[in-house]
């Protein structure tokens, strides 16, 4: 194997589980954000020479995930008719607080946004800084405080309305 | 109590543990990567073939061909629209070399009949519509393979009063072929003519540089996209947060819509059915229910990319809520580009005003 091969392989096996559940709070559906994910390295396998040169790996492989999950909803708005199935998700009543709560946080989160939901899995789930976080998304740092301040506040509604009140979010960006 | 980021955490440790191969992914994007040069050096091959056979095919007046069923020669593109239509098995060929190209699926045959039992044979076995119109889209899946559940989409474009049309993955069907690639699901393809569709795999992932001008952006999709806009008017060019959309029009007044993404990996292409401009080339009257700008979007960001027909220079579309405009843009030949946060709540009125303020339509927006 070519060291540049060997390399990838090496980055594959430490970013393919961070970004595929970055890409599964972004889609709720763990089937799309594996598809998402090997789309998203692929990709990267593609850029590498230049990637490489310019730096920038991780980065570029979490913005092709989100990219494509913002591009995949937007898409599916588009076009109603196209059916994608699902996987079910987590019961709600079935006897274990936790789980209830993950997939309480994850309903909530598909109501919020695209965009606003990026900002939330970004900044609170990769613990990315509002810079960091403008540089994936492409856009002002204002843009993402703004849209992180709205996406909190509609997931916030949204689990208040699913009858979790007591989750202790952040007040803004 | 809760903290958001521990909830994010906990939810996305719900999974399945499921891994994918590094080695896979490597050759995946080996063959891709391969894909690409040999889709590049078979472009400049198909150009030096149509440059040469330019020169000794030259339809003219009644040499040409019924367009129903014409196989277009290289060389006959021009600013004006002509309807082309070609034969079914030519669109599954085409679009089977872009989208293999698209999802380096190597030589799957995509085909876009759908047999009565839900699998996909050719559409010269099928009895329904099957779009066969160059630059218009036809959706197709891998031959043998299932067709997604529910109402097919050649049915309800057919009926469309517009043609939204764009080359790239519909949808998935959320597996893998045990070979590292995606499984594609409906696949639209936006019918390539005939010269340009083997450098359109090579055109593909290409980066628009952020200072391209409108010949760049048009050059772009055209290639991408497999049909040739160069030489339509362009009437507009705008760069949003994700995307650059160029609205050109044909000699006869047909409105090409492109949409250049970000990441240069795709275009998308529509054709508008109708002309805009009459036989002199001046524009046709505006009918006030042709002027509706968004009838209704979802959340999160809006964009549109429209000719509102009947309207010369400086007419202003805008968007308001709560009182105040949130969105506003001036036509150019009737073209506009706008794109803004839809908000949270509450009413948002569109409204088309001319250069002296009358209202010409005005609507609440569904959202």
């Amino acid at each position: 194997m070519a060291r540049d091969d060997a390399e990838y392989v090496e980055f594959v096996e430490a970013v393919q589980d961070r970004l595929r559940r970055t890409a599964y709070l972004m889609t709720s559906d763990w089937a799309l954000a594996a598809d998402l994910t090997q789309e998203a390295l692929i990709k990267v396998y593609v850029a590498w020479p230049k990637l490489e040169r310019k730096g920038g790996l991780a980065s570029y492989a979490r913005r092709a995930v989100v990219s494509a999950a913002i591009d995949h909803h937007r898409k599916r708005a588009r076009r109603p008719e196209v059916l994608v199935d699902h996987h079910d998700e987590p019961g709600l009543g079935d006897g274990s607080g936790d789980r209830a709560d993950r997939a309480l946080i994850v309903q909530a989160l598909r109501k919020v946004p695209d965009r606003q939901r990026a900002c939330i899995v970004l900044r609170y789930f990769e613990d990315l800084s509002v810079t960091e976080t403008a540089s994936v998304l492409k856009c002002s740092e204002g843009n993402v405080k703004s849209q992180t301040s709205h996406g909190i506040a509609a997931l916030k509604r949204e689990l208040t309305a699913l009858g979790m009140p007591a989750l202790t979010l952040p007040m803004g960006a | 109590m809760n903290d958001l980021d521990q909830l994010l955490r906990d939810a996305a440790d719900s999974g399945d543990g499921d891994r994918l191969d590094p080695r896979e992914l490597l050759s995946s994007g080996r063959r891709r990567v391969r894909n690409r040069r040999a889709a590049v050096a078979g472009g400049v091959a198909a150009a030096v073939v149509a440059a040469a056979a330019v020169v000794t095919w030259l339809p003219t007046g009644d040499d040409r061909p019924d367009p129903s069923d014409v196989v277009d020669g290289p060389g006959d593109h021009s600013s004006t629209y002509e309807e082309v239509r070609i034969p079914v098995e030519e669109v599954e060929r085409r679009c089977s070399i872009v989208l293999n190209g698209i999802n380096g699926t190597g030589d799957l045959s995509y085909v876009t009949g759908r047999a009565p039992d839900g699998t996909a044979v050719s559409g010269t076995e099928a009895d329904h519509f099957v779009e066969t119109r160059e630059g218009w889209t036809a959706y197709l899946r891998p031959v043998g393979e299932r067709w997604p559940a529910g109402e097919p989409r050649y049915r309800s474009d057919a009926g469309g009063p517009r043609q939204s049309v764009a080359s790239g993955s519909a949808g998935g069907d959320g597996g893998g072929d045990g070979d590292g690639e995606m499984l594609v699901g409906e696949m639209a393809c936006v019918i390539p003519q005939a010269d340009l569709v083997a450098a359109i795999p090579g055109a593909l992932y290409t980066p628009l540089p952020e200072d391209a001008g409108a010949d760049q952006v048009v050059e772009l999709c055209s290639a991408q996209t497999g049909y040739d806009l160069r030489g339509w008017e362009v009437l507009l060019v705008r760069s949003f947060e994700f995307e650059t959309v160029a609205l050109t029009m044909s000699e006869n007044g047909y409105v090409a819509t492109c949409t250049v993404w970000d990441e240069g990996w795709l275009s998308d292409l529509r054709i508008d059915p109708e002309p805009y401009l009459d036989e002199d080339g001046d524009p046709l009257p505006a009918d006030p229910d042709d002027l509706a700008v968004a009838t209704s979007f979802g959340s999160g960001t809006f964009t549109e990319a429209r000719v509102l027909p009947g309207l010369p220079d400086g007419y202003v579309v805008s968007f308001s809520a709560g009182g105040e405009v949130i969105a506003e843009t001036t036509t150019h030949r009737g073209a506009y580009a706008i794109e803004f946060p839809v908000p949270e709540e509450g009413p948002v009125i569109g409204r088309v005003t001319d250069p002296e303020g009358t209202v010409l339509w005005e609507d609440v927006v569904d959202h």
